[in-house]
């Protein structure tokens, strides 16, 4: 019933500029290596490396972060935010200094339309809008293995 | 309403959408008033001294030192440039004209700018007194402000003056005799009554009786405890069951749980550690996600409204019928500041749903007052990072952010005047990358929350 259109997440804005850019670590967390048919947990780790408490305004529910994979061709396989609306309630997360929350989602090593992927060297981004940017993780490299 | 469903519901058929945004922002232009004639004598004015200050008073002050008797210049309503020189004293041999040239060489390069928009058609006005003189007025008057009610002091360029705002309630005399007593020339002053002056509130802060639009916040312990949840109050109701209390309309996942009652506690503007200044209201009915009617999809969750009823306490002051109205509306982002003069939007009536191509308007903590035309009508819709499908929904493209949710939806009927057409619920792009909103009518609404009294009384 639903299409699979891809699901892009734009910038949430601070109207009033209350909010400051804390520092923060963003790290994709993922095996570099998978067994055909595994289901995977993906997380990406936001880590407050400032000195001082971080205030972080995350749009959606669930919070609308989003992991991308490409698949050996560069041709994009699956995506978290796949298909349908993002619920537009705002959540407010208080991180103190050096403390971390990890949003994860699990990948049962398919496509968009379900179906399995293939064997071969795929990658992973993770995107998490975070005070009205959208903060990327590095691309990592994975290889499914037969 | 009644809470008959939902004829709409045979034609329905699915989008998908995605989350986007922009921000915009604009000022407000102002107008110089007409220029006055006085002809009271010179003060003395050996004891004053102009300070220099910021802005473009500083630079007319740097101009008056250089170019003998320079009075200032503004632009009227009909867009001609007009410069005010102080006659030369008899005897003298520079003559107004002269002044004006000068202005065109020693002025700084917006002035310069200005005059050469103006070409030749500048107009000299005669000027009582020069900039400086006048900068010393001001300066003087500042004493004004030991007055209640004194709200702004001013170098009015276009009448040559100083002025002196004062609010309705405040005390000319007494305004004239702080000046008076500061040695400042009264010919030299307009006194004129102004509003006071104070910060706009916006939908995030605290607003009593609460209206419609406004920000509320929320805990989710079942969820994930180390979140607050930021959404919109949609609408004041009142439910037939319990005549007596008070209600409001928001949405159904701006809840501990999305479906089912969790009694969550909702506060306005926030959570602060008094929770008895701004708890609110409790949920009270958020209908759990299946399969209404038999419409849903299997391996999927279904509702026809991403809405549910919270009851307010009793101690609360609630504005029926009330939508906050904020300053200026544009298509992806609006204002949050309420606007002073219409506060509020009235809710006179309901429409069960949108028809394509009308223009939809809604209010939200985050986007503020966005509006444009309704793209697509009862629309299955899937909620990103769940099974759950909302079913016939509606579309607008418009501007939506984080923090939306729950904002009320109407369609305006002329003055303040408006139409309850649903709530809002979640946000995308279409399928050109256009910002559109997505919201569940109010006979959905009804349909499941039961039916609900929503005008003002």
């Amino acid at each position: 019933v639903l299409s699979t259109l891809g699901v892009t997440l734009g910038p949430v804005a601070q109207v009033g500029g209350k909010l400051t850019v804390p520092r923060l670590a963003v790290e994709l967390i993922i095996p570099a290596r998978l067994r055909l048919g595994d289901t995977v947990e993906i997380v990406i780790r936001v880590r407050n490396d400032g000195m001082r408490p971080a205030t972080l305004e995350l749009p959606g529910r669930p919070v609308a972060f989003d992991v991308v994979i490409h698949g050996p061709d560069g041709a994009e396989v699956w995506r978290r935010l796949g298909r349908g609306a993002v619920a537009g309630a705002l959540a407010v997360l208080r991180l103190a200094p050096g403390e971390a929350y990890d949003f994860s989602v699990r990948w049962a090593g398919v496509d968009d339309e379900g179906s399995p992927v293939q064997p071969g060297r795929y990658t992973v981004r993770g995107m998490v809008p975070i005070n009205g940017q959208q903060r990327m993780t590095d691309v990592q490299a994975v290889l499914i293995e037969g | 309403m009644s809470n008959t469903i939902v004829g709409r519901l045979a034609g329905r058929w699915s989008l998908a959408i995605a989350l986007a945004g922009g921000f915009t922002a604009c000022a407000e232009p102002t107008s110089p008033d007409r220029t006055p004639k006085a002809d009271a004598p010179s003060p003395d004015l050996a004891s004053t001294s102009g300070r220099a200050g910021p802005g473009l008073d500083a630079e007319f002050g740097r101009l008056a030192k250089q170019i003998p008797g320079f009075g200032g210049m503004y632009v009227d309503r009909s867009g001609k440039l007009n410069v005010y020189v102080k006659p030369p004293a008899a005897g003298a041999r520079q003559a107004p004209v002269d002044a004006v040239r000068q202005l065109r060489t020693l002025g700084s390069p917006r002035i310069q700018s200005r005059l050469g928009q103006a070409g030749a058609a500048v107009t000299t006005l005669a000027a009582k007194y020069d900039f400086s003189q006048l900068q010393a007025f001001k300066d003087k008057a500042h004493a004004a402000f030991k007055v209640k009610g004194v709200v702004y002091t001013d170098i009015d360029e276009a009448s040559n003056r100083v002025r002196v705002a004062i609010a309705p309630a405040a005390s000319q005399p007494a305004v004239e005799r702080a000046l008076a007593n500061a040695g400042v020339p009264r010919e030299a002053v307009l006194i004129s009554r102004a509003s006071p002056i104070s910060p706009l509130k916006t939908l995030q802060e605290r607003i009593r009786p609460v209206p419609g639009a406004a920000q509320i916040e929320f805990l989710a312990p079942d969820i994930d405890p180390r979140f607050v949840f930021i959404c919109t109050l949609g609408f004041n109701a009142k439910i037939p069951s319990q005549p007596n209390r008070n209600f409001f309309v928001t949405a159904s996942h701006c809840s501990d749980i999305q479906g089912g009652n969790q009694h969550t506690d909702y506060n306005q503007p926030e959570i602060r550690n008094n929770p008895a200044v701004d708890r609110i209201a409790t949920e009270f009915k958020d209908p759990g996600y299946g399969d209404p009617g038999g419409l849903c999809f299997q391996g999927f969750r279904c509702r026809l409204s991403d809405a549910l009823l919270a009851r307010y306490n009793t101690t609360t002051q609630t504005a029926q019928g009330k939508i906050a109205r904020t300053t200026f509306m544009l298509n992806r982002i609006g204002s949050i500041e309420i606007d002073p003069q219409h506060p509020r939007w009235n809710i006179v009536t309901e429409f069960g749903f949108p028809f394509l191509g009308e223009t939809a308007h809604k209010v939200g903590r985050s986007s503020g007052w966005t509006a444009g035309p309704v793209i697509a009508t009862c629309v299955d819709v899937g909620q990103t990072g769940s099974n759950i499908i909302k079913l016939c929904q509606d579309i607008v493209l418009a501007g939506v952010r984080g923090g939306d949710s729950g904002a009320p939806i109407f369609e305006q009927l002329g003055g303040n005047q408006v139409a309850l057409v649903g709530l809002l619920w979640g946000g995308g792009t279409n399928e050109f990358g256009a910002t559109v909103f997505v919201f569940s009518s109010m006979e959905n609404i009804e349909f499941e929350l039961g039916p609900l009294t929503t005008e003002v009384p």
